[in-house]
């Protein structure tokens, strides 16, 4: 029982595929296909955060992650956070680990709450973006994006403080 | 492709070279944190698995012109709604999006559901949300999300409001 509570999940996946592959067998191979194809191209950089995470957390003390990310760094603090939002790259969900190691050594949720709000501003991407969409919608959502990543940021400390 | 290349390279550089610091440093305790980050990294990989498997039954049984056709139909509250949802549960490299923003716009959807799609997109992760539990807890989770939901609207129906003066 307790496999099955901790790989909920899981096994949930598994059995939609049994059942998808009776309905469809075509298309849920080429679904399979896909997932394992997209799974291995971000394995390693999974890896590197993981293990990035993991010497973060026995290198680098408390009091250095307080002293620049601490909630006493205040409003300055948020918006420093934002600001490193926008500039870091890949997708947001490879560096969950890393925000994690970074509050449990003392950061305070508003800045981290922010750095993951304003992910979302992917800098090296903008020209890329602008190319699609036009500058005016580029420049004009990611300015909205970083103030209410700010904003975000203040909300999670509140609601979950 | 393009774009995991290069943010693979940049993270290699940086976990290679923190561990060059580590084991200059404190050659025990780097091997604990090398061996700690490895067995967190085994202790996800199920559900990791889990969560591209159902990643790909999406790219399968919800093409990405099908969710085009649909967004770029509406107008009005609803299709913002459904451009929200939409985004939040599509997964994919940002390379994939912008480009899919640019056919909506070419196709009539107004700035703001496309705004909206393309927010919800980067800021949201419904097919994400059991790791992201399994990292941060359930309570931060969804908090982050919901709030991140709204944001994506609110911040595409302003975008929309600015470029062309109409809020939908």
């Amino acid at each position: 029982m307790k496999f099955v509570k901790k790989y909920f999940f899981e096994i949930l996946i598994v059995l939609l595929y049994i059942a998808l592959m009776v309905l469809y067998p075509v298309k849920t191979i080429s679904a399979l296909k896909e997932g394992i194809m997209l799974f291995l191209k971000m394995l390693p950089l999974f890896i590197c955060v993981t293990l990035f995470s993991a010497f973060l957390a026995m290198f680098v003390s408390k009091d250095v992650i307080r002293k620049y990310m601490g909630e006493e760094s205040g409003l300055k603090g948020i918006v420093f956070g934002a600001l490193f939002g926008t500039i870091i790259v890949g997708p947001l969900w490879v560096l969950f680990p890393m925000f994690q190691t970074f509050l449990e050594k003392g950061a305070g949720i508003a800045i981290i709450g922010a750095m993951i709000g304003a992910f979302a501003i992917k800098t090296p991407w903008l020209p890329y973006a602008a190319g699609f969409l036009g500058w005016p919608f580029v420049l004009v959502s990611f300015g909205l994006i970083l103030v209410y990543s700010v904003i975000e940021g203040i909300l999670m400390e509140k609601i979950l403080k | 492709m393009k774009n995991i290349v290069s943010s693979l390279i940049l993270y290699t550089v940086i976990v290679v070279l923190s561990y060059y610091y580590a084991f200059r440093k404190d050659k025990s305790k780097a091997k604990k944190s090398l061996s700690k980050g490895w067995k967190q990294f085994l202790d996800r990989l199920p559900l990791l698995f889990a969560i591209f498997l159902l990643i790909g039954l999406f790219d399968v049984f919800v093409p990405k012109e099908v969710v085009v056709k649909f967004i770029g139909a509406g107008r009005g509250i609803v299709s913002i709604f459904s451009a929200a949802v939409l985004g939040s549960v599509i997964m994919g490299p940002v390379s994939s999006a912008y480009p899919l923003g640019g056919v909506l716009l070419k196709k009539g959807a107004t700035v703001a559901t496309t705004a909206v799609f393309l927010n919800a997109w980067v800021m949201v992760g419904v097919v994400t949300f059991p790791f992201e539990v399994s990292v941060f807890g359930k309570k931060f989770a969804l908090t982050r999300n919901v709030l991140a939901f709204i944001g994506a609207i609110v911040v595409g129906v302003l975008t929309g409001f600015i470029l062309t003066g109409r809020f939908l």
